[in-house]
């Protein structure tokens, strides 16, 4: 298939076109579903559709900015948002993202395994691949093993405080105090995370998938306030990498475009789902797919070495792993996305049923007793 | 792993005692349990505990006054109260005192094995488990 | 005769003092450890929340379970203990259980420092140093508590009817004067007051009772009442315990009707009339129907003028005439709104619905308002309006809109009069138009971009790329939000119009 502009950006036919969308509608129905993190599938869907890694995440953040624009309005509005948490985290973040994005492009510009089909990037694909593998296989099983374990019954349904606990023994002043979260964090950590997440944010564009875990893990931020902030900090940090990517000429807005039309529709969907679904099962859902995805990418990353002649085999392999690598990735997000549907649906006819209020009279004549 | 941590455990109630003994030799500690105060102190005279835990409510001696005999006996003994009816001013007090740590019942025997980890790096002890060891 | 909440730091003589007062008045007495006593019996762990005040990890949901458990324990066994006659009760800040209930007299007691660290060295047999360090912790520490279970800032005076100093002031003294406090007519009960007591005593029986029981201990739920009526609210996925509520509630005392509403959420209504023919009453229950919320209703009528203290005789008083005319019970309603019945037919239209989150009626300030606002329910609207009605329609507009303002700070959630709230239910002809324009305006942006593929991605990435890149960098910067932004709002139309939102 033809390429434009060199090797960065692919030939649209409705076909793909299609495709996209779609994507972003199965990314858009899990991100609302899940909290955060639309990213997981989308990155690696592009990039099975033959789009290079840099443009994949370039053109994600660019689609996330604008998404992340209205979340982040919504959170304020509930009072979800930590101000001076979001520009402390944003502070170092930017400096993340543009950290990536140097490292991305350089690789990029690097090239290796030119003359091959899916473009000349197979450096930089195999980079992002393999962080995406890392930190998704990271949170995945973290998350699974949340979802799995079970809960001492009487001890409520909270997450577990004591990383959490640990971290705010920990002698690292100054410390500094958030309001609205109602915590107390040394401010050497909180720079810290922001730098992480800003250069996940940047070279993978999930970022928030480790932010908003992290904040709630390791210094005992309330969830709600977590992701409010988050996606605060992810509005600025986005706005950065998007910027900063379409500066070194990676983003595609045409792929962004087509992604928004399906995500936010998606994401209205989601939402519904968690109100409506168990909260084990909304974890159970979510940490499936995201290994289910990691295994989709490992399998894409013999191709990449092979590109790049680390690894020989013959090279009627290659399409194999690429189908195996676009079904796995395709079962596991339409699976997610039809299992969320069929939750939304199922329950939306149970309510009809069940009648809402029930109703106990007592025999009034004994008055009030004390 | 050769050396193993002393630990001493006085709570009146006998299930206390009964569920903890194992649950802390399993990481690799040396328990003696009592459940009255008087013989534990006895004990505690003869021989210095690397680790105390004792409840504080108790018959005739409280844990505070365990504590207190403890600290002048044997100063590098870190000692770890639990208690069903801690409250802000014993909790501050019992640390004012010196000791070690201070965990609320219910709690789970991990917590109580966290607590000593940490006391037994503080005592420059290694060879304690995080974590059973099956 | 009232009941006497005395509040003061450990070793600081205010026990002392509450005991003295109890004697002298012939009060019964009961302390904070009396309450920490039963709650642990109960199994409830207070002492978990203790230590972690101290060791300050960072706040979890568990242990916000854990505060409501042990409020509902505390001011059951406060209530209990007084409805069986006076009460003089000792502890950290323990009138903040008992919001809206008029007898209660409110001191605080400041310690005389040096006294106080002579009486810790001695007690507890520490150096002064160390006493010193102790006295420091225990004081944060009990700041730290009060303001996570009441939420209240304990050094705030305005919370308090007397401060008394013993510095002074020795401590018989003191206890004679409080006395002759007590027993002023401003502290006496009154049916509205011990009727506000009664309500409080059912919503935190039914509250332990589904706390204990293992069947719904773990559940979401929250717990209203107004008039003995109980209203349980549960989220839509644990409908299989809808059944189980009333069983598990059983018969409480007081109790004459248990109402269990399915609700994702809540919405509260604060009016001072209500109506079930009103537009109002329409549009919140149609609001309440698409989010599957369950709506309060809070009956406020502003007593006194703004910000001042309002005497605690303004509701009963009123209260006395209005209930002459009790249909059920001999007690009085508290503060009905009148002769009319509208509240209570509002309420059992909601009833009907199924949408029914309870309600209840407030008279009096502003903090009387917020203190009836549960804070364990988390609201996702607030409907405020029609209120100030004995106003002139300007000041009234005023007053509604500083109220919500006011709200605003205390309250989780957003605040809407009921002007906003038909706009946020309809689409109104200015939404379809804009609507349309950001319809219009994706199109014409998607054909731009797609019909003009090679131009863009020039511009993105070619050659054009090359000799600017920043042009790349600032057509995303414009494009991304603008689309998104445009496309977001159609969509929202979109399922405001299929009635999806």
């Amino acid at each position: 298939m033809p390429m434009l502009f060199g090797d960065l950006f692919i030939h649209l036919t409705w076909a793909n076109a299609l495709a996209l969308v779609l994507l972003g509608l199965v990314g858009g129905v899990i991100s609302g579903f899940a909290g955060s993190g639309a990213a997981f599938i989308m990155t690696p869907g592009m990039m099975n559709l033959r789009v290079p890694g840099v443009v994949a995440v370039g053109s994600n953040m660019a689609h996330r900015f604008g998404n992340n624009m209205m979340g982040a309005k919504r959170h304020a509005g509930l009072g979800n948002v930590d101000k001076r948490l979001s520009i402390l985290l944003l502070v170092t973040a930017v400096i993340g993202v543009q950290i990536a994005v140097w490292i991305n492009s350089t690789l990029f510009k690097m090239g290796g395994g030119e003359g091959h089909e899916g473009g000349g990037g197979a450096m930089s694909n195999l980079y992002i691949s393999l962080i995406f593998i890392g930190v998704l296989t990271f949170v995945g099983a973290f998350m699974l093993r949340d979802a799995v374990r079970p809960r001492d019954s009487k001890e409520g349904s909270g997450p577990s405080m004591k990383l959490a606990n640990m971290l705010s023994r920990l002698p690292l002043p100054p410390y500094v105090r958030f309001p609205v979260a109602d915590v107390r964090i040394s401010l050497w950590l909180v720079l810290l995370l922001g730098l992480v997440v800003g250069f996940l944010d940047g070279t993978v564009a999930i970022g928030g998938f480790l932010g908003v875990p992290a904040m709630i893990y390791l210094f005992g931020v309330p969830t709600t306030v977590a992701t409010g902030s988050e996606l605060f900090m992810a509005m600025f940090g986005g706005a950065w990498g998007a910027i900063s990517y379409a500066y070194q000429g990676f983003v595609d807005l045409r792929l962004s475009c087509l992604l928004l039309l399906g995500s936010l529709m998606g994401v209205y969907i989601g939402a519904y789902g968690t109100k409506v679904v168990k909260e084990v099962l909304v974890r159970l859902v979510a940490s499936s797919i995201i290994l289910l995805c990691v295994v989709s990418r490992a399998v894409a990353v013999p191709v990449y070495l092979r590109q790049l002649n680390f690894l020989h085999f013959s090279e009627g392999w290659e399409p194999w792993l690429k189908g195996v690598s676009t079904a796995i990735l395709f079962a596991a997000g339409v699976g997610g996305a039809g299992l969320v549907l069929f939750y939304v649906v199922k329950a939306t006819l149970e309510r009809r049923k069940v009648h809402s209020t029930l109703l106990v009279r007592k025999a009034a004549a004994d008055g009030r007793v004390s | 792993m050769s050396e193993r941590l002393s630990v001493l455990v006085l709570d009146d109630e006998p299930i206390v005692g009964r569920r903890l003994a194992p649950a802390l030799a399993k990481v690799g500690c040396d328990v003696e349990v009592f459940e009255a105060p008087v013989p534990a102190l006895k004990r505690i005279q003869e021989k210095e505990f690397q680790i105390v835990v004792t409840d504080i409510r108790m018959e005739d001696v409280d844990g505070i006054e365990v504590l207190e005999k403890v600290m002048a006996l044997h100063p590098r003994t870190k000692v770890i109260m639990i208690t069903g009816y801690a409250t802000v001013e014993v909790a501050r007090e019992a640390l004012a005192k010196g000791a070690f740590d201070f965990i609320a019942k219910p709690f789970k025997p991990q917590e109580l094995r966290d607590v000593i980890a940490r006391a037994a790096e503080s005592l420059g002890f290694k060879g304690i488990h995080e974590t059973p060891v099956e | 005769m009232p009941i006497v909440f005395v509040s003061g730091v450990p070793f600081g003589g205010g026990e002392r003092l509450a005991k003295e007062l109890a004697r002298k008045l012939g009060y019964a007495f009961l302390d904070r450890e009396e309450v920490v006593a039963r709650a642990n019996e109960s199994g409830i762990p207070v002492g978990k929340l203790e230590v972690a005040l101290v060791k300050k990890p960072a706040v979890q949901e568990r242990m916000v379970r854990l505060r409501d458990r042990y409020l509902a324990v505390a001011t059951a066994t406060i209530c209990e203990k007084a409805a069986a006659g006076n009460l003089v009760y000792y502890g950290r800040a323990g009138h903040h259980l008992l919001p809206g209930v008029g007898h209660v007299l409110r001191v605080r007691v400041v310690p005389e420092p040096a006294r106080r660290l002579e009486t810790v060295m001695e007690r507890l047999r520490l150096p002064r140093e160390k006493a010193e360090k102790f006295i420091r912790d225990v004081d944060e520490d009990i700041r730290a508590w009060v303001r996570f279970v009441h939420d209240v800032d304990m050094e705030d005076l305005q919370k308090y009817d007397l401060v008394i100093n013993l510095e002074k002031l020795s401590l018989e003294n003191a206890a004679a004067a409080l006395c002759s406090i007590a027993e002023l007519p401003d502290f006496r009960p009154t049916p509205a007051s011990q009727a506000a007591m009664q309500e409080r005593l059912l919503r935190a029986r039914a509250r332990i009772r589904l706390a204990l029981d293992e069947r719904t201990a773990d559940a979401d739920l929250t717990v209203r009442s107004s008039e003995g009526v109980l209203t349980i609210t549960y989220v839509p996925r644990q409908a299989q315990l809808a059944p189980l509520i009333p069983d598990v509630l059983g018969d409480l005392p007081g109790c004459r009707e248990i109402r269990c509403t399915m609700a994702s959420t809540n919405i509260l209504w604060i009016q001072e009339a209500f109506r079930p023919d009103s537009g109002t009453y329409r549009e919140v229950n149609e609001l309440a129907r698409r989010w599957g919320a369950a709506v309060e209703l809070l009956q406020y009528r502003a007593g006194g003028e703004e910000g001042e203290a309002v005497p605690v005789e303004v509701a009963p008083a009123a209260a006395l005439k209005a209930g002459t005319g009790g249909v059920e019970d001999d007690l009085p309603e508290a503060a009905a709104g009148g002769a009319d019945r509208s509240f209570e037919r509002t309420l059992e239209a909601l009833v009907q619905e199924g949408r029914s989150g309870g309600g209840h009626t407030v008279a009096g300030g502003r903090d009387r308002l917020v203190g009836a606002i549960s804070r364990s329910v988390p609201y996702s609207l607030v409907v405020v309006d029609n209120l100030f009605l004995d106003k002139s329609p300007a000041a009234r507009t005023r007053m509604t809109r500083e109220l919500a303002m006011f709200l605003t700070d205390h309250v989780k959630a957003p605040i809407l009069s009921t002007a906003d709230l038909s706009s946020k239910l309809h689409l109104g002809r200015g939404e379809v138009l804009k609507a349309f324009a950001a319809g219009a305006l994706v199109v014409l942006l998607y054909c731009a971009i797609f019909l003009r593929q090679e131009g863009l991605l020039n511009v993105l990435g070619g050659e054009a790329h090359k000799a600017a890149p920043w042009v790349a960098s600032v057509l995303v910067a414009l494009l991304a939000p603008v689309v998104s932004v445009l496309y977001g709002n159609l969509l929202a139309s979109a399922m405001k119009w299929l009635k999806m939102d």
